[in-house]
């Protein structure tokens, strides 16, 4: 096990949006998420790197184990220098160049000189297809680009887990594949991944075992084969015909 | 002759000799209200109790008052204040107004007020995303602060900041009521010798506008710089960048 959660659980004010949800994920497994907007996927990613502080719960992840309340600032240090996250708005630094945006991390946390940070990046980079786009500012990026590079800034930091909250939901629907394809090839290398995504093909795809979050709750898990080909609750049901109902227009 | 035009040009050098003076107004004053200005903006932002009340009636006050009518309160307010510690402590402290430091220390509040609301206003137009991307690898938020936020901010803050520092060189010409000579006083003093007061006034006119136009150039090509994502790109830009 990489990652255990335990009894997560974390309020906006009064508004309860995880009730207890626990999982694990094992080293080089792609855990998928899916449920409806609003049922709390983005949050647990958010939780896990304290982007949003969670109430209550238990993190077990590589050699540390600790209680969320009794958290100490090392252990929120831990959690985001060994983890990295993919953001459905892509957030690349917006007045660094592709190559400084994957550089970034490198020199300022792993403390790399220019030089290693550089040689590492442009291999990431040439990875995901970017070798020459080194020296274009975001903006002058599409978006299927930009997420790219956000990918590649992800990897620069050899993270033991990746986390991927709707990578695809903001972009062009002709730029989707190109980075699929991208996700496609981290999960093959053997990276972990934890990944949230309305894309139902591609969950069923990719993921060794999928979560169906439904108010707050694991409503549902299982390998994908079984949570899509044959759900067991109503709720799951009704929500995969939904997401189907839509991509059958689609297509 | 009504209007000697020779003398607007021969008073520009005797005016020039008090530039120094105004830049020293205008370059002193703005540092420390930047200073100042980040100060109240990070306790506006922060929150903290009973500063951020004693900032917001500051701000109320210098932004509701005009300028001269500072430097006067703090022309006439300091000796007062002084003489008063001088009574109850038996200190010497002087009980006249030294002028540059009263015209500094009135043109920093003035003008701090002014740039807390810049700095709060461009460090809230940082998206938020980008602070969190920052955290999301790693870095810690005094990094994210120095490296990713507020570079950007500033180019948020620069246009701003530039029409505050040119309002900053016009305010300076306030700074003879506190005895203060710089270039307006000057050109007051040297017209009082030959009572070619027009003359004088349209060659310090000449000086202010000239000074604003090289510093607004100055401040285009810095925002330029600053904006450097905002380029033309060469068409071979990508083959060369690849080779």
């Amino acid at each position: 096990m990489i990652l255990q959660i335990d009894k997560l659980r974390k309020s906006f004010g009064s508004n309860e949006i995880l009730k207890g949800v626990s999982f694990s994920i094992g080293e080089g497994e792609v855990l998928g998420v899916i449920g409806s907007s609003g049922s709390g996927k983005s949050t647990i990613l958010r939780c896990i790197n304290y982007l949003e502080k969670p109430n209550s719960g238990r993190v077990r992840f590589a050699d540390r184990d600790f209680d969320i309340e009794t958290a100490e600032k090392q252990d929120i240090r831990y959690m985001r220098s060994h983890t990295a996250m993919v953001f459905q708005q892509f957030n690349l630094f917006k007045y660094k160049t592709a190559l400084e945006n994957v550089m970034e991390g490198l020199l300022v946390v792993r403390k790399q000189s220019k030089k290693e940070a550089e040689c590492i990046s442009r291999e990431i980079l040439a990875r995901v297809g970017l070798e020459n786009r080194m020296a274009y500012y975001p903006r002058e990026l599409s978006g299927g680009q930009q997420q790219r590079v956000a990918i590649a800034r992800a990897l620069a930091l050899d993270p033991k887990l990746i986390m991927l909250d709707e990578p695809t939901s903001a972009l062009d629907p002709e730029m989707i594949g190109e980075v699929l394809d991208v996700i496609r090839n981290v999960a093959k290398s053997g990276k972990t991944m934890l990944i949230v995504s309305h894309e139902m093909n591609f969950i069923n795809d990719i993921a060794d075992h999928v979560l169906f979050l439904d108010g707050g709750l694991i409503a549902e898990e299982g390998a994908p084969s079984a949570l899509f080909g044959n759900p067991q609750q109503e709720r799951t049901r009704l929500f995969l015909r939904r997401a189907n109902i839509i991509s059958d227009y689609s297509i | 002759m009504i209007f000697d035009i020779s003398k607007v040009f021969s008073r520009i050098p005797a005016i020039l000799r008090y530039l120094p003076v105004t830049m020293e107004l205008v370059i002193v004053s703005t540092v420390f209200s930047l200073i100042l200005g980040f100060l109240i903006a990070v306790i506006k932002i922060r929150r903290i109790p009973v500063l951020r009340q004693l900032a917001a009636f500051y701000v109320s006050f210098s932004r509701g008052t005009p300028a001269i009518v500072q430097l006067y309160l703090f022309f006439y307010g300091f000796p007062l204040i002084f003489s008063l510690i001088n009574r109850h402590y038996g200190t010497s402290l002087p009980t006249v107004a030294p002028s540059m430091l009263t015209a500094l220390v009135a043109f920093t509040f003035s003008e701090a007020s002014y740039s807390s609301e810049t700095i709060r206003a461009a460090l809230g137009s940082v998206d938020r995303g980008q602070m969190e991307a920052a955290l999301s690898i790693g870095m810690t938020q005094r990094q994210a602060y120095l490296r990713i936020i507020l570079p950007e901010a500033l180019v948020f803050a620069l246009p701003p900041f530039g029409n505050a520092f040119i309002g900053q060189i016009k305010n300076t010409s306030l700074a003879f009521t506190c005895a203060v000579v710089e270039m307006t006083a000057g050109a007051k003093l040297l017209a009082s010798h030959d009572y070619r007061f027009f003359e004088s006034y349209v060659s310090l006119a000449i000086i202010y506008w000239i000074l604003i136009i090289i510093t607004s150039h100055l401040l285009s090509l810095a925002e330029k710089k600053l904006k450097r994502d905002e380029r033309i790109v060469p068409h071979d830009f990508a083959d060369r960048q690849a080779a």
